[in-house]
């Protein structure tokens, strides 16, 4: 199908690239499919686009390349919820709020989406965890880890 | 909502294998003790807002003024 997005003007859509949040997002309960869109320029930053309301668009990437050690449990519940078989199946990804002023770009630690390659099945799971915050600011987590800043965004 | 009186130390029992138990009461805080199986994921609510507010917030995010990113059409 063809789908209007925020960010790429029109783009062809294969249902096989539909995700499916069965519970939508917080705070976007209403949205229940999204694909994600990136391209070369867009990375390592993609795009999950709501299929069904194009101004939904949250820009979200890999936790792992900006946090190495980031780590946490899936609950039975979700791993129930999501039919997930085996763990090298679960995709995961953070979300990123970008502000005009890019330079204070933070991520989201407390809630990773994730979703289960084999039946584009996802949720966005919370974790209360004291360690990984809902507001993280990028520029932090790229001091710490020795990375080259410009890597991530041309601030 | 049902509400319930409970002194220090005291619980209260949800199912078979929840329990919830008021460890102390100071001021205006309360610090409770939540015992309940691993596949039950327990989490201050107003986290789950806090999420939610989060998310609004990432799904009007800039796009344009990152100079990483253009607004190809070609995914």
């Amino acid at each position: 199908m063809e789908i209007q997005t925020a960010h790429f003007g029109k783009v062809e859509v294969a249902d096989s690239r539909i995700l499916h949040f069965e519970d939508g997002l917080p705070g976007l309960e209403d949205f229940k499919r999204y694909v994600l869109l990136s391209n070369e320029e867009s990375r390592p930053v993609s795009w999950l686009q709501a299929i069904d309301e194009d101004h939904i668009s949250l820009p979200v990437t890999d936790p792992f390349k900006m946090c190495p050690d980031y780590s946490f449990d899936i609950s039975q519940d979700d791993i129930n919820a999501l039919s997930i078989k085996d763990v090298k199946d679960v995709f995961v990804l953070s979300v990123l709020v970008i502000p005009k002023n890019v330079s204070i770009m933070t991520i989201n630690l407390s809630a990773p989406i994730i979703i289960n390659v084999r039946n584009n099945k996802g949720c966005q799971i919370v974790l209360d965890k004291r360690e990984y915050r809902v507001r993280v600011p990028v520029s932090e987590l790229l001091e710490k880890s020795g990375k080259d800043g410009e890597q991530i965004c041309l601030c | 909502m049902l509400v319930l009186t409970r002194k220090q130390d005291e619980h209260i029992l949800i199912g078979k294998d929840i329990s919830v138990t008021v460890i102390n009461v100071e001021k205006d805080k309360v610090r409770i003790g939540i015992e309940a199986p691993k596949h039950i994921r327990v989490i201050r609510g107003e986290l789950l807002e806090e999420i939610g507010q989060e998310n609004r917030l990432a799904a009007s995010s800039e796009y344009v003024s990152i100079g990483l990113l253009t607004d190809e059409k070609e995914i």
